[in-house]
C-alpha cells in the first residue's frame, strides 16, 4: 500500500514540521535521523538542504534527501 | 611478562565541535587549536596532565582525537579517532557528550559503553545548558549508563578536577570500581535491540570469542559490527591469519555473518544496520526522557534565525564576500598605520639611535653596518608584521569561534562545484589565510579523495599569513603609500589563479564529479573579547617568534656566508661568494620577469623563501644591507617620536578612505614609485614592473618545505611534485607575462610563446598523470594490532 502522505525529504515545503518515516542510509539515521524524528526544512537549493532534527542542525545533499521519506506533521 | 609502569593513557572522544580540545587544553595546559564547527582537530595530539600530585610516580598522557559520530568512519580524520579507540588500550576514555545535544551525542556514547573499556561521560557544555534551563538527573544518568557521569564546562575550567579524580582512581586491571561512587567504569549497560538481532549474535558469540579477546575486543561488539557488515571488522576477520590460521574456517565464519544478516532482512525487512541504530536511539529516547527534568526542545533558535539571513541565496554570497573584504581591509589596510609608526619609530630607536650608539663607542664601521642596520634593521622589520598579522589573526579566531565557518561551506557550496569541489572544501581555503600546513590537514575531513586532492593542490593560491611580511616589506620598500592596494591586487590574482587552475584540473587530471557532504552547523557563539583576543595573542606570539628567530638567523647566516669569498670572477675581477656565485648562475632564468642580470640577491631571496616564506624578508635586509647608508646626523628620540606620530595619524586618514575607494590611487602607484627612484635603484629594481612580477612570483610559487612536507604527506610523492612544478613553473609563466606585456619590446613576443608554449606543457602534464582517486577509507588503512604489542 502506497501512503499518499509521504513524500521525499527532497521534495519538503520550507518551514513545515515532517516526520521521518523511512530513511534507508545508516550514516544519516545514526546522525539522528532515525525513522520518527521529527524535521524541519530551513533552507534549500539546487545542490543541499539545511535542516533541523531534534538540536541539530545540518547541510544535507539533495541525493540524500531523495530516499528519505517523510510525512508531513499537523 | 612483568612490564615496567607504563604512562597511562586516557583518550578523549566524542562528537565533533563537543569540547575535546577545550578540555585537553585545560587538562594538559597547552593551546591546540579550537573552534566553533565541526572538524578543526584531524589529527592525534598527545599531551601530559598538568597536575599538581603526581599520580604514584606515574605520566598521565593525554590523548586528543578528531571528533566522530559513530564507530563507523568515513574520513581520514574519523578513521584515525575510531582506530585510536578501538586498537589501542586506552587506560580510560573520556566520552566528551555536549550536553546541549544530548540525543544525537549518546549516540557515540551507546556505541563506546558496547565496548566494555574503562569510560566515562564527561557533560560538557553545562554552562550553555544551564542558561537553557535544562535539568539532568546525575545519579539515574549514571545508573542507565553504567558508567560515572561528571558535568563539566571546558570552557570555564568547571568540573576538572573530578575528571582528575577519576584519572588518577581508574587502574588496569584490578580497581575498575570508582570508590568514590562505587560505581563501576566498564560498563554492563545492555542495550535492547531487536530479539532476532539478540538471537542472531548469541549464535555467532561462540565463534568469534577467540579471536575478539585476543584482539581485546568485547565479543558481544564484535558481532554486532560483523552484522552491521562493517567493513573493517570484515577485513579483520579476513586478514588476520595469525588468529584464525585456517582460510576455511573464516570463510565459514563470514558466511555464518552472511546468512545471519540475510535472515535478519529478511524477518525484518530492514538493514541490520538500521535495525541496530534504531534499537541504541529508541534506548537513548528512553533514557532522554527520564533523566531531563525539562525536555529538550525542538523550538527556533536564535542561531536559526541569524541563519535566516545570512543563509539566504541574495545575502549569503555578499555577506561573505564583504567579511573577506573586511578580513583584508583589516589585515593590510588598517594595519598600514600602525606599521609605518612602528618602522619609524622602532627604525628610528633600532637603527639609527643604535647607530648613534655604536658610533659614539668606537666600534668599526662594517660591525656599525651590521649590529645596527643588519640587526636593528631585522628586528624592527620583524616588528612591522605584527600589525598585519595580528589583525589577520583576530578575524581568523572571529570567523573560527563564532560558527560561521561552517555555514560557509552552504553558501559557497554552488561556487566551489564549478569549480569541481564540493562546498565542504573552503572550509580548508579560508584556514590558508593562516598557513598552508593546517589548510591541507584540515582536507582530511573531506570524504572522497578526488575532492581532497583536488583541494590540497589549490590550497597555496591563498597567500598564508608568511607571505603577509614579504608583501609589506615590498610595499614599504617601494610604494609605501599604496601598499593595501597593491597587496589586495596580488590576494585577488592568487583567488583568480585558482579559479583557472580548478577549471583546469578538474577537466584533465581530477575528472569526476565532487562528493556530495553533509556538514553539522554549529550554534553561533558571540565569541568573548578573552577568547578571542587570546587566542589571537597566541597565534601572534607563535608567529612572531618563529618568524623573528628565522628571519635574525637568515640575517646573520647569509651575512657571514656572503662575507667568505670563494673565488675570484675572471671577468669582472670581483670576489665571488657562495651566493653571489650561486645567484648569477640562476638569475638568467628570471630575465624574461625583470629581474636584471645582476641582482642576483633577489634569486637568492627565492631559493631562501623555500625554507619559509617570511626568511625572504631577512634575505632582503641582508643582502642589500651594505648599500644602505648608515645614519648620521643629530638623533632625538622625541623627534623620532614626533616623526612616527604624525606620519600615523596622517596614514590612518588615507587607510580608512581607501577602505571606501579601494582602486582610487591605482594610478598614483607608478609615480610613487618614481619618487622613492634613488632609494629604489639601490636594491636594483630599475622599475615598478619588476617589483611587481618579481612579487607575482613570490605569490604563486613553490610553498616552503613545510608546507611541501605535508603535501608529500598527505596527498603522496606524485601529486606533491605535480603541486611544485606546476606552481613554479605557473609563477614564471604569470611573471614574464606581465612583465613583458607591461614593458613591451620586440624579444616580448619570444618570451610570449616560451610562456605558450610552458603552459601548454603544464596542460599536457595534468593530462597524462594518472592520479588514484578511488576511496581511500579502506578497510587495511587500520592499524591492526601486530603480535608485538598485542604481547604487552
Ligand atoms: N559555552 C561553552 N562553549 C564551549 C565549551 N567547551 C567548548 N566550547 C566551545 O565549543 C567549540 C568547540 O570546541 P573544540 O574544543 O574545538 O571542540 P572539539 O570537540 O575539539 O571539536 P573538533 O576538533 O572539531 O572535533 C569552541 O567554540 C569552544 O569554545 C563549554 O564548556 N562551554
Ligand atoms: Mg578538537
Amino acid at each position: 500500500m502506497i501512503n499518499e502522505n509521504l513524500i521525499p525529504l527532497s521534495k519538503a515545503v520550507i518551514n513545515c514540521k515532517y516526520k521521518i518515516v523511512d530513511n534507508p542510509n545508516q550514516k544519516y539515521f545514526e546522525l539522528g535521523l532515525y525513522n520518527g524524528s521529527e524535521i524541519n526544512v530551513f533552507k534549500t537549493n539546487d545542490r543541499n538542504l539545511v535542516i533541523a532534527v531534534g538540536a541539530s542542525r545540518y547541510i544535507l545533499p539533495q541525493k540524500v534527501a531523495k530516499d528519505i521519506m517523510v510525512m508531513k506533521v499537523e | 611478562m612483568n612490564v615496567a609502569k607504563k604512562n597511562k593513557i586516557i583518550a578523549l572522544t566524542g562528537n565533533p565541535n563537543s569540547g575535546k580540545t577545550t578540555l585537553f587544553n585545560a587538562l594538559t595546559g597547552t593551546n591546540q587549536r579550537i573552534g566553533n564547527w565541526p572538524g578543526v582537530t584531524v589529527e592525534k595530539k598527545t599531551g601530559f596532565l598538568n597536575t599538581v600530585k603526581s599520580i604514584s610516580n606515574q605520566q598521565v598522557e593525554i590523548v586528543d582525537l578528531p571528533g566522530i559520530y559513530s564507530l563507523t568512519s568515513y574520513s581520514i580524520d574519523e578513521e584515525i579517532a575510531r582506530s585510536f579507540i578501538i586498537n589501542e588500550t586506552p587506560d580510560l576514555i573520556i566520552n566528551i557528550v555536549d550536553v546541549t545535544n544530548l540525543e544525537r551525542n549518546l549516540y557515540l556514547t551507546t556505541q563506546l559503553l558496547q565496548l566494555r573499556k574503562p569510560m566515562i561521560v564527561c557533560l560538557n557544555m553545562m554552562d550553555l545548558a544551564e542558561k537553557m534551563g535544562t535539568k539532568i538527573d546525575l545519579k539515574l544518568f549514571e545508573g542507565f549508563l553504567g558508567c560515572p557521569v561528571v558535568p563539566i564546562s571546558a570552557l570555564k575550567k568547571a568540573g576538572i578536577e573530578e575528571i582528575k579524580h577519576h584519572i588518577e582512581n581508574v587502574e588496569l586491571p584490578d580497581c575498575l570500581i570508582d570508590t568514590k561512587n562505587k560505581s563501576c567504569y566498564v560498563s554492563d549497560v545492555k542495550i535492547p535491540y531487536d530479539e532476532f538481532i539478540v538471537k542472531e549474535i548469541d549464535a555467532l558469540i561462540p565463534d568469534i570469542n577467540g579471536i575478539a579477546i585476543k584482539l581485546s575486543l568485547d565479543p558481544f561488539w564484535f558481532a554486532l559490527k560483523m552484522l552491521e557488515n562493517d567493513p573493517f571488522v570484515i577485513k579483520l576477520v579476513n586478514d588476520f591469519t595469525e588468529l584464525i590460521p585456517n582460510r576455511q574456517t573464516r570463510d565459514i565464519l563470514l558466511e555464518k555473518a552472511e546468512q545471519a544478516i540475510n535472515r535478519l532482512h529478511r524477518h525484518t525487512k530492514m538493514q541490520v544496520g538500521i535495525l541496530i541504530a534504531d534499537g541504541r536511539y529508541s534506548y537513548i529516547k528512553g533514557i532522554c526522557r527520564e533523566i531531563l527534568k525539562k525536555q529538550q526542545t525542538d523550538k527556533i533558535t536564535i542561531s536559526d534565525k541569524i541563519d535566516k539571513v545570512l543563509l539566504h541565496p541574495f545575502v549569503g554570497i555578499p555577506f561573505f564576500m564583504i567579511v573577506i573584504y573586511l578580513k583584508f581591509m583589516f589585515s593590510i589596510t588598517l594595519s598600514g598605520p600602525f606599521i609605518d609608526f612602528i618602522d619609524i619609530f622602532f627604525g628610528g630607536l633600532f637603527i639609527d639611535g643604535f647607530s648613534v650608539l655604536l658610533t659614539n663607542i668606537n666600534l668599526p664601521e662594517w660591525l656599525i653596518i651590521f649590529l645596527a642596520d643588519g640587526i636593528g634593521g631585522g628586528i624592527t622589520t620583524v616588528m612591522t608584521f605584527i600589525p598585519p598579522i595580528f589583525f589577520i589573526f583576530l578575524v581568523l579566531s572571529f570567523l573560527e569561534e563564532s560558527g560561521y565557518m561552517a555555514r560557509v561551506a552552504f553558501i559557497m557550496d554552488k561556487f566551489m562545484h564549478w569549480l569541481g569541489l564540493s562546498g565542504k572544501s573552503i572550509i580548508p581555503m579560508v584556514v590558508g589565510f593562516g598557513c598552508t600546513v593546517p589548510a591541507i590537514m584540515a582536507t582530511r575531513t573531506l570524504e572522497n579523495k578526488r575532492d581532497r586532492l583536488m583541494t590540497i593542490m589549490l590550497v597555496p593560491f591563498i597567500s598564508c599569513g608568511a607571505k603577509i611580511p614579504v608583501y609589506v616589506m615590498f610595499a614599504m620598500l617601494f610604494f609605501p603609500e599604496k601598499a593595501g592596494l597593491v597587496i589586495f591586487l596580488l590576494y585577488l590574482t592568487g583567488f583568480f589563479l585558482a579559479i583557472i587552475t580548478g577549471q583546469i584540473i578538474k577537466r584533465l587530471a581530477f575528472k569526476g564529479e565532487p562528493s556530495e557532504f553533509v556538514m553539522e552547523l554549529p550554534a553561533y557563539h558571540l565569541p568573548t573579547f578573552n577568547g578571542v583576543f587570546l587566542h589571537t595573542w597566541q597565534r601572534l606570539k607563535g608567529f612572531i617568534s618563529r618568524a623573528g628567530k628565522t628571519i635574525l638567523i637568515v640575517i646573520i647566516l647569509l651575512t657571514m656566508i656572503n662575507a667568505v669569498p670563494i673565488r675570484t670572477n675572471p671577468y669582472t675581477g670581483e670576489n665571488d661568494t657562495i651566493l653571489t656565485y650561486v645567484g648569477k648562475a640562476i638569475t638568467p632564468v628570471f630575465i624574461p620577469m625583470g629581474i636584471e642580470k645582476d641582482n642576483w640577491q633577489a634569486t637568492v631571496s627565492l631559493v631562501v623563501g623555500l625554507f619559509a616564506k617570511e626568511a625572504i624578508v631577512g634575505s632582503f635586509e641582508a643582502l642589500y644591507i651594505t648599500e644602505i647608508d648608515t645614519f648620521d646626523g643629530d638623533w632625538s628620540i622625541s623627534e623620532v617620536y614626533v616623526e612616527a606620530k604624525d606620519t600615523f595619524l596622517e596614514d590612518m586618514g588615507v587607510a580608512l578612505q581607501s577602505i571606501i575607494y579601494p582602486f582610487k590611487s591605482i594610478d598614483d602607484l607608478a609615480e610613487e614609485y618614481e619618487n622613492d627612484m634613488l632609494i629604489n635603484q639601490k636594491r636594483q629594481f630599475k622599475n615598478i614592473h619588476q617589483v611587481i612580477a618579481y612579487l607575482l612570483f613570490i605569490l604563486i610559487y613553490a610553498p616552503c618545505v613545510a608546507a611541501i612536507a605535508v603535501a608529500y604527506k598527505e596527498a603522496g610523492r606524485k601529486l606533491a611534485t605535480v603541486q611544485l612544478v606546476y606552481l613554479t613553473i605557473l609563477a614564471w609563466i604569470v611573471a614574464t607575462i606581465y612583465y613583458n606585456i607591461a614593458v613591451f619590446t620586440a624579444l616580448s613576443i619570444i618570451w610570449f610563446c616560451i610562456a605558450g608554449i610552458a603552459f601548454a606543457g603544464l596542460l599536457v602534464m595534468f593530462d597524462k598523470i594518472k592520479i588514484d582517486i578511488s576511496s581511500e577509507i579502506k578497510p587495511n588503512s587500520i592499524a591492526f594490532p601486530t603480535e608485538k604489542n598485542m604481547e604487552e
